[in-house]
């Protein structure tokens, strides 16, 4: 049981252990770039299959991030873009033979909640100004600071714990229904994953967007 | 049970590396390609527009050259039919002079021989009655008559000779 | 003696009356100097005297009287 909640490391780099996990995420980094660059290295004008997806794809955040933060679509496209892609590829990475849902370990989902922890900050002073932005801390009233700094916690634990359970979750009835009963039983539950995979990621990156656009939006007060 | 370890630093530094390539070698290109087509649309939706603003120029233009040569058409239309109208009554008015001209000529004519027919009837009736006189008075003229008239016709031109002459020498 | 000639024409020969009228109306008209008359005949006088004395002629004839209505019949018309 202890495996499934914390990998097993396989060897220590500079005191940082590797897991599977690790091993994954270079997979799926690794699938992401070379996919990318693959097909971004021979853009065509009128695009092709492939390159329409991509750009659709592009597109559709640059359209949901204006929907809730109008004019910021190609400032957190980087960020949303590469939280949507890679936790929608790590998710279903489980369905690889041999390879873990990177996701699906506590320190990834984390590490990611971690990134937007620190992104909207990051934004926010950078938009707003450091004093702007720490304005909307002690407003309407200084009482607030606290509570708006546990807010900020705990959305961040919520964040990670969120896709983190439903990933691992997802992992753990597959590999139950695998030992009651192989092959075709869990085919079902594995189709109902990608499902899963794609909500948990829709989620994560539409939160990422809220917090973003809360962040750089300039206060009416 | 959930352990956090050192690896949540190196997932961090992965995702941030992540973010890095995939802007390099998937974002940028990609928002690069859709900037390109959508100026490309919009230029030639501009160049369309513009095709579009040329064409209607060049049909007002028509238009109004059209509107001009109507415009001449009827200015010229009008004027030859007062030139015509001039000329019809020029012609009538010159036809209408002739004729009169004619007319007066032969009224004249008619006027002149009518005159000549009656003088010359007249001088007949004229001779004719002086014929008729002259007879008539040879029958009148006896001896006593042929007296009286000497007597006083010579008595009267004597006298007013003579009254004629007297004047002159008084002057 | 008679010096100077009055010429006398009618359409009929004078008779006496009327030789002796003329002659008291000559003498009268030339002061009482002598002169002689000269008869002649024209019948185209119809009646009325001619008398042609020095260079004058006095014409008392009714053809020339004709004459002249004639003249002025022929001018002025018969209106």
């Amino acid at each position: 049981m202890e495996e499934i909640f914390n990998p097993q490391v396989l060897f220590y780099l500079f005191t940082i252990p590797i897991t599977k996990t690790i091993i994954s995420t270079w997979v799926v980094m690794a699938f992401l770039v070379l996919f990318s660059f693959v097909l971004t290295r021979k853009m065509t004008f009128i695009p092709g299959r492939l390159q329409n997806v991509l750009e659709l794809f592009v597109e559709a955040i640059i359209n949901l991030i204006e929907g809730m933060s109008p004019g910021n679509g190609r400032k957190f496209l980087p960020l949303v873009g590469t939280l949507a892609l890679f936790i929608g590829t790590a998710n279903l990475a489980h369905l690889v033979p041999g390879l873990k849902a990177p996701t699906s370990d506590f320190n990834t989902a984390f590490a990611l909640a971690l990134v937007v922890f620190f992104a909207v900050p990051f934004y926010g002073i950078t938009t707003q100004g450091p004093k702007q932005y720490f304005k909307e801390y002690i407003s309407p009233s200084p009482i607030l600071l606290p509570f708006h700094i546990i807010s900020e916690i705990t959305r961040t634990f919520s964040l990670a714990l969120r896709l983190f359970g439903n990933i691992l979750g997802e992992e753990i009835i597959i590999g139950i229904l695998f030992l009651l009963a192989p092959l075709f039983v869990p085919v079902p539950m594995m189709l109902f994953s990608i499902f899963t995979a794609i909500i948990q990621a829709y989620i994560f990156t539409i939160l990422t967007v809220v917090y973003l656009s809360s962040a750089v939006e300039v206060s009416k007060h | 049970m959930i352990r956090i370890d050192r690896s949540i630093i190196l997932q961090i530094i992965n995702f941030v590396a992540l973010v890095l390539l995939l802007f390099r070698f998937l974002f940028k290109p990609v928002v690069r390609a859709l900037d390109q087509r959508s100026q490309f649309i919009r230029g030639e939706l501009q160049k369309i527009e513009d095709e579009k603003k040329n064409l209607e120029a060049t049909k007002r233009a028509l238009e109004e050259e059209a509107a001009r040569a109507k415009e001449k058409y009827l200015e010229i239309m009008d004027q030859a039919k007062l030139e015509a109208s001039r000329i019809k009554e020029g012609i009538i008015r010159e036809a209408y002079e002739e004729g009169e001209k004619i007319k007066n000529e032969y009224r004249r004519k008619a006027r002149k021989e009518m005159e000549e027919l009656l003088s010359g009837l007249r001088e007949d009736i004229v001779e004719l009655t002086e014929e008729v006189v002259k007879k008539f008075l040879a029958t009148q003229i006896t001896p006593e008559v042929q007296t009286r008239l000497i007597d006083v016709f010579l008595e009267e031109a004597l006298r007013e000779l003579k009254a004629q002459v007297e004047a002159i020498h008084e002057r | 003696m008679s010096d100077e000639v009055v010429r006398v024409v009618t359409p009929f020969p004078l008779t006496e009356a009327q030789r002796a009228l003329i002659q008291a109306k000559m003498e009268r008209f030339l002061d009482g100097s002598s002169f002689s008359l000269q008869e002649e005949i024209d019948e185209s006088l119809i009646g009325g005297v001619v008398v042609f004395v020095r260079d004058l002629i006095i014409d008392c004839s009714i053809r020339t009287q004709l004459e002249k209505i004639k003249e002025h019949v022929l001018k002025g018309g018969l209106k």
